[in-house]
């Protein structure tokens, strides 16, 4: 089935290369953060293909992000939050955000928390591992994980010893980070469990004591002999089955909550086919007719991160990063924190009756301003708009959500900024925010 | 309007004093207004203000060119310079002939409407000048809602008004103007049938008759339980006392390097359930502080009793956390009640000093510099029976075994706990341990090496082995052995220290700015060494609550190195 040419069809490329302000919006929406209008402008300017080029082609970080980069170290001497709020400082300032979405999902992937690692070092660590090879092959991430310090004391790697190996690490290897259920067996887990022994931490890394590993005679997934971690790694990245599981929850983050089976096997082919490169399987996607088409097209609901950066992002605003961390957390994603190995749920997940208070509440600070200091200035946008409230309330709403309001919601929105008063930018900003419409990508 | 003008002004000039003295502007207030102020010499504590080098520092920055730039920073200048062009002068000149002499308030309920009827005076540099201030008052009013057809011109009462929704008046060199058309009629009265004398002394003054604000509903309760142990030991007492109070006065005043304001709450009062609060205070030597020290609290209190109080004074939904508390000494102290037999072993005076930590044995400072925080507690002579040095050393490696034993259930480092005899005192302490191939800052987590030194006198208890030791040093070396009356309520912070502590930071607190304010590294930095200037000009504040006889009083002084 993989690599067959009917199912690559389902993501053949788009047959028209123009993009129309809602296309580009569209396109950079799932391939980074909102939509700034200077790079919807761009976008259009250059089509499809050139845009989808320039947006999975990662060049050395922009300045600002080299800025922060420089400082890294000195955030993670302190708190996990005010690492959190790095990353989040980054997501606002990087001029090629994929790099940090794609870290974003494979901090979801790997979800590994500081409420039991208490070490904003080691989560510091952790985070530059996604942002350094999280647009990388597979492989290299994986390695790389089952080498992390954070990751070792999040899923008890250094209580895995030759004697009484701890399973933690073993077992979510295979369910959630690779394989998944039903592609493996309990044997299979003892036996890789045994192979990984041997790690433990040395301050802020870790290193490989090798009279702790268990160099014994293992058999893990049908292969046999004295088996080491790189060995089950290997094997892991390889199966089949995981192609198909990380390329299916690649569409699910970057176009579809439930994609058709025909368009997973035919990202399945491509990214087994480029050796599990995420940049690669994007590059089709993103330049696919399917994607293009009204059923991806805010298919999907924001996460908070996708909500607080995406709108900061998209008018223009700057913003206090420990807030947007703490905004975050109240609608439900607290960074560096995922409630369990498996992260966040995602989706329909993300709204209940107390988050979407979390959301207005958010919507209201960063159109209106706060105590808390979210917004720090005056955004972009409240300078760029013109007009009467019907034309302020259009044109924000192509800003923000990249797409005209139903003409009903328009006018009472319109309605609703003109029952307010005072400054009508800000109040449909705000109203406009507070909508399920912003709440979807 | 200026020919009436011209005709009461030699009235009213003839009400000044024979000898020389002016009539004080306060007189024209309404004495028994529920809320009053004076502001003396403003133009003088502007004038210091904008020759200081805090100002010039402010000035200089870019910080300060940013934000000048800002909307409502322009909108403000506007204002102002409407309102020096309508004073025909340049706007600090326009502000010390306007307000900067005398300035005096008052806020009084109106029957029919929650809209207080407010006065406020003012002192120009003459009578001429409060004419134009007046005429200036006329030009402004006019663009603000009222009615038109209101307006009146003085009919011999003196009362001037544009809209009807103001009323002033020049009265010689004084410019009263009133919300209420009946209030200023009294005022210009009051004044007028003033005796002259001399204005209050420079500052601000102000005074409010609680009971009159209570009735009238602005007095907000205070809190009478506390959402945690923190706040009802700094602030419990000192808002019964203001529940019982029937007046406030406060005073803020500024001399060459200093700003002092001063809060005094009359008569002083408590409940039964606050006197835990106000303790009678013993006399004690007081702890010597390191030269270095940051900032220092002390408070007296009556511990035992307020722990005895806990389920009153704290919120209900902190029982849980209570009861969990209570159990968790029991632990430690070897089955004996925390309030009956722990802390009964100690006085009344308890002293929390913040102070920089060594890090000599580290090697390196980790990358983030924490202080060292001690409290310091006074031993009973009647406690030490109840609580024995020993009691209190094993009860703190008994902490320290606990927290390893969790710390190590979860996979992560423990502490490596030490006892040592420092000068014949029993120091024990803890602290994580560098991995040997460790390079770099050590993180944050270095700056714990918490330990406990039990003298016999004092139990000393810091989050800093370095920190504690340095304390111990300095009661050795203590010139003063001559026992004061214990503060009730006292902090003191010595900024040159904390920005000495600062600086050691200044990387993570540049880096902090670059995330929090969106700012790029030059300037984040920037406004980071802004701040630091600032402080660098700074001395020591004081804070200080007082009980006594005729009040309770709260007094602040904020000293600076340099002109203020």
């Amino acid at each position: 089935m993989l690599g067959d040419a009917t199912s690559r069809n389902a993501l053949a490329p788009r047959a028209d290369d123009a993009l129309d302000e809602h296309a580009a919006a569209h396109l950079l929406r799932r391939a980074g953060f909102g939509q700034p209008r200077v790079d919807v402008e761009r976008a259009c300017e250059r089509g499809l293909e050139a845009t989808v080029s320039t947006l999975t082609t990662l060049d050395p970080p922009c300045a600002a992000v080299r800025e922060l980069d420089a400082v890294l170290d000195t955030v993670a001497a302190g708190e996990s939050d005010a690492v959190a709020a790095w990353w989040v400082a980054r997501m606002l300032r990087s001029e090629q955000p994929l790099r940090e979405k794609l870290a974003l999902f494979w901090h979801g992937h790997f979800a590994t928390s500081d409420a039991k690692v208490q070490d904003a070092r080691l989560m510091a660590t952790q985070l530059r591992t996604f942002l350094d090879l999280g647009a990388g092959p597979f492989h290299a991430l994986l390695h790389a994980m089952t080498r992390d310090a954070a990751m070792l004391l999040w899923l008890d790697g250094e209580l895995n010893r030759k004697d009484h190996p701890n399973e933690n690490y073993a077992r979510e290897v295979f369910e959630l980070f690779t394989l998944g259920i039903g592609n493996y067996d309990e044997q299979d887990i003892r036996e890789a469990a045994r192979a990984l022994t041997g790690f433990r931490r040395a301050g802020g890394r870790t290193e490989f004591v090798r009279a702790m590993h268990d160099d014994g005679t293992k058999t893990v997934l049908g292969h046999r002999g004295a088996l080491a971690a790189d060995d089950v790694v290997t094997l892991c990245a390889k199966h089949p089955a995981t192609a198909r599981r990380l390329a299916t929850r690649l569409l699910q983050m970057f176009a579809h909550p439930s994609p058709p089976n025909a368009v997973i096997d035919a990202a399945c082919a491509v990214y087994a086919d480029a050796g599990l490169d995420p940049l690669a399987l994007l590059r089709v996607v993103l330049r696919s007719e399917w994607f293009h088409s009204p059923a991806v097209v805010r298919a999907r609901i924001a996460s908070p991160v996708e909500f607080v950066v995406g709108h900061l992002r998209s008018i223009g605003a700057r913003a206090d990063a420990s807030a947007c961390v703490r905004t975050m957390r109240d609608m439900g994603q607290w960074l560096l924190r995922p409630p369990t190995v498996k992260g966040w749920d995602g989706e329909d997940a993300w709204l209940n009756a107390a988050t979407f208070v979390a959301r207005a509440d958010c919507a209201r600070r960063i159109a209106l301003g706060d105590d808390a200091g979210l917004v720090r200035g005056t955004p972009k946008l409240a300078a760029e708009v013109p007009g009467d409230v019907p034309t302020i309330v259009e044109v924000i709403a192509m800003r923000v959500l990249g797409a005209p309001l139903p003409r009903a919601v328009g006018e009472a929105v319109v309605a609703t900024v003109a029952a307010i008063g005072g400054d009508s930018k800000a109040a449909a900003l705000g109203a406009i925010l507070a909508l399920p419409e912003a709440s979807v990508v | 309007m200026l020919f009436v003008a011209a005709f009461v002004r030699p009235v009213v000039l003839a009400l000044a004093s024979a000898t020389g003295e002016s009539i004080p502007i306060a007189a024209a207030l309404p004495q028994d207004a529920p809320l009053r102020a004076e502001w003396n010499d403003a133009a003088g504590a502007l004038d210091a203000w904008l020759a200081s080098p805090t100002w010039s520092t402010i000035e200089r920055s870019s910080a300060y060119a940013e934000r000048m730039k800002r909307k409502d920073m322009r909108d403000l200048r506007g204002g102002i310079a409407i309102v020096a062009g309508l004073l025909k002068a340049p706007a600090q000149q326009a502000f010390a002939q306007a307000l900067g002499r005398e300035v005096a308030a008052a806020a009084l309920p109106r029957d029919g409407t929650d809209e207080p009827a407010v006065i406020l005076a003012t002192r120009a540099a003459s009578p001429a000048l409060a004419e134009t201030l007046a005429q200036a008052i006329e030009t402004l009013a006019a663009f603000t809602p009222g009615d038109a057809a209101a307006q009146e011109d003085d009919d011999g009462d003196g009362v001037r008004s544009t809209n009807g929704r103001e009323f002033h008046a020049v009265v010689g060199d004084a410019v009263l103007v009133a919300n209420d058309r009946a209030l200023l009629v009294e005022s210009i009265a009051r004044l007028r049938g003033a005796q002259s004398g001399a204005p209050r002394a420079p500052g601000l003054h102000m005074h409010a008759n609680v009971v009159a604000l209570r009735t009238a509903g602005l007095w907000k309760p205070a809190p009478t339980s506390y959402d945690n142990a923190v706040g009802a030991l700094l602030a419990y007492g000192i808002g019964n006392a203001l529940e019982h109070a029937e007046a406030l006065d406060l005073e803020l005043a500024h001399g060459q390097r200093s700003l002092r304001l001063r809060v005094v709450a009359t008569p002083f009062s408590v409940d039964d359930a606050a006197a835990w609060f106000f303790p009678s205070r013993a006399q004690s030597v007081p702890i010597a502080l390191p030269q270095d020290t940051i900032a220092n609290l002390a408070l007296t209190r009556d511990y035992p009793r307020f722990y005895s109080m806990r389920n009153e004074l704290l919120d209900a939904d902190l029982k849980g956390s209570i009861v969990e508390f209570d159990s968790i000494m029991g632990i430690l102290f070897g089955g004996r009640s925390f309030g009956d037999e722990v802390l009964p072993a100690f006085g009344d005076n308890a002293t929390l000093i913040v102070g920089p930590q060594d890090y000599a044995d580290l090697g390196t400072p980790p990358g983030v510099q924490y202080p060292g925080f001690t409290l310091v507690l006074q031993r009973s002579e009647d406690g030490k029976d109840l609580l024995k040095a020993r009691d209190l050393l094993t009860a703190f490696q008994t902490t320290l075994g606990v927290v390893n034993a969790d710390r190590g259930q979860k996979g992560l480092e423990s502490m490596l706990q030490n006892s040592e005899r420092v000068d014949g005192i029993d120091v024990v302490s803890a602290r994580f341990l560098l991995d040997e191939d460790e390079t770099g800052a050590p993180d944050v987590r270095f700056n714990a090496e918490p330990a406990l030194a039990v003298t016999p006198t004092h139990v000393f208890v810091s989050s800093a082995r370095s920190h504690l030791l340095a304390l111990l040093a300095a009661q050795r070396t203590a010139t003063s052995a001559q026992p004061v009356a214990e503060p009730h309520s006292q902090v003191r912070v010595e900024f040159p220290a904390l920005v000495s502590l600062l600086g050691a930071n200044e990387e993570a607190l540049v880096a902090n700015r670059m995330v929090e304010h969106a700012e790029d590294a030059e300037t984040a930095r920037a406004a980071i060494q802004l701040f630091l200037d600032l402080l660098r000009g700074l001395d020591a504040l004081d804070v200080a609550i007082d009980p006594a006889q005729e009040g309770v009083s709260l007094t602040a002084e904020l000293r600076t190195l340099g002109a203020l």
